[in-house]
């Protein structure tokens, strides 16, 4: 084979005079910045990918959240007080659980130290700073507590352990409404086909019927339901952890229900299934809160003779 | 035998045609044809992103939906007899200055009038009609630059 066979076999070997094969520096070269970039690509891929499950899991768990939360609304909104009845029927049981989230979340070297109570248990609250009231024109949102640490200001209720409280109510039919909703309903955080931590919704349909309750799931990996009660009969209105319209004492002209309820339900959100966590971890979670005014006491007269005057 | 040959296997050909002319590729020719990769690949990565920022504006959306819920039931239940508070709103002829939520501090809200979603009164869309209280959601300033409304609900007493 002369010269020329053997550089038509080996076209690479070809023309080391100025073309044709790489130097062992060239080659060296272009790993090193192949590498590199690989390296970077898949550095931001798995950022990516990390920030594709982190959000995933948040909106999952929000969702979830959401829906029980509009589920809870959806009940407290139909509720209202039915004077044909010999009682009322709305029980809200305030339970703490020892912890929360287990992070320092208002940063000031305590965890977990709040209630969600809608009082300022921890004292931090500044009235430059945390006072927050929208104005329009002269008139203020929440007005009666300019000035004073009240739920919706800074630094109230920003560290709290857990609550896992229930509420049962009773919505009457409406006898000016033939065929109207009638039934016992109730929330709670218990377990599910094994499952703990889940939040339950125990619905009796027409109630002396002889049907049966129906039981469900509203959300999974619930860690906190805070509920809160607005206190129309109070002298001055606010928050209140309990509420229960069939043994409390209501001087007239009380009302039996309270005038707005606070929803909080709050969800794990980590990528370790919880029961894995450790005693100390952090623990991920994500909360949908609300208030919902009950209609039918917000528009009673009563509550025009008890709050409105005072506003 | 003859020593075969190509005709009538064209692409086959042409490689072997032009062995001749080959020399493999150039450091050049490398380093641009990395450079073409790169921008590709990073073309691609640049998308993700966009995917979920969606994903969280549909969760900022949910959040806003609950917040302004939360502010109308608010001012609803606190108004007095003459709905002083309400009758403000509904009389603002511009959204106040945003207040930062406390429950989430990316988010702000404001009282208006008018609306910033339906800036154009047109007779018989209830959305764009003036003189009806709103709470109006955005994006914190302090967050994002971005003062477009992300959510508005008007209410009434």
């Amino acid at each position: 084979m002369s010269n020329d066979d053997r550089r038509r076999e080996r076209p690479h070997a070809v023309g080391r005079q100025g073309r044709g094969a790489w130097t062992l520096v060239e080659l060296l070269v272009v790993l090193a910045v192949t590498s590199v970039f690989l390296l970077g690509v898949l550095t931001a891929f798995v950022q990516i990918l990390r920030a594709s499950d982190r959000s995933e899991r948040m909106s999952q768990a929000y969702q979830n959240a959401r829906a029980a939360v509009e589920a809870i609304s959806l009940v407290v909104k139909a509720a209202r007080i039915e004077p044909t009845q010999p009682y009322q029927y709305f029980q809200g049981v305030n339970t703490a659980t020892p912890s929360g989230d287990r992070i320092d979340n208002d940063r000031d070297s305590r965890v977990d130290e709040e209630q969600p109570n809608g009082l300022d248990d921890d004292g931090d609250w500044d009235a430059t700073r945390d006072d927050h009231h929208l104005q329009a024109g002269t008139a203020s949102e929440r007005r009666q507590f300019v000035g004073r640490a009240d739920l919706g200001d800074g630094h109230v209720d920003e560290d709290n352990v857990f609550h896992r409280d229930q509420l049962s109510l009773a919505i009457f039919p409406d006898p000016a409404i033939p065929g109207s909703r009638s039934e016992i309903t109730s929330f709670s955080i218990g377990s599910w086909e094994s499952e703990n931590n889940v939040l339950l919704q125990r619905t009796l349909r027409n109630p002396g019927s002889g049907a049966a309750p129906e039981l469900g799931p509203l959300a999974y990996n619930v860690l906190s339901l805070v509920l809160l009660y607005w206190d129309p009969n109070k002298a001055e209105p606010y928050w209140v952890e309990e509420w229960d319209a069939m043994h409390g004492t209501f001087p007239s002209p009380g009302l039996q229900l309270p005038a707005a309820v606070y929803i909080s339900v709050t969800v794990y959100s980590g990528h370790v299934p919880l029961e894995q966590l450790g005693p100390a971890e952090p623990i991920e979670t994500v909360t949908a809160s609300t208030v919902v005014d009950i209609e039918s006491v917000i528009h009673d007269p009563r509550y025009d003779l008890l709050v409105r005057p005072h506003l | 035998m003859g020593r075969p040959t190509n005709a009538g296997f064209g692409f086959h050909s042409s490689f072997i045609l032009h062995r001749s002319s080959l020399r493999g590729f150039s450091f050049l020719e490398i380093l641009i044809s990395l450079v073409i990769l790169l921008a590709g690949i990073l073309a691609i990565l640049i998308y993700f992103p966009n995917i979920l920022r969606a994903n969280d504006r549909a969760i900022v959306l949910s959040e806003a939906a609950l917040l302004a819920q939360r502010k109308a039931e608010e001012v609803r239940r606190d108004d007095n007899l003459a709905r002083t508070l309400i009758g403000s709103i509904r009389n603002l002829t511009a959204p106040t200055s945003p207040m930062v939520f406390v429950e989430n501090p990316n988010l702000a809200y404001r009282f208006s009038g008018v609306s910033l979603l339906h800036p154009v009164e047109t007779p018989g869309d209830p959305a764009s009609q003036r003189g009806v209280a709103r709470i109006i959601i955005q994006y914190a300033p302090g967050f994002r630059s971005d003062d477009r409304p992300l959510y508005e609900l008007r209410f009434d007493e």
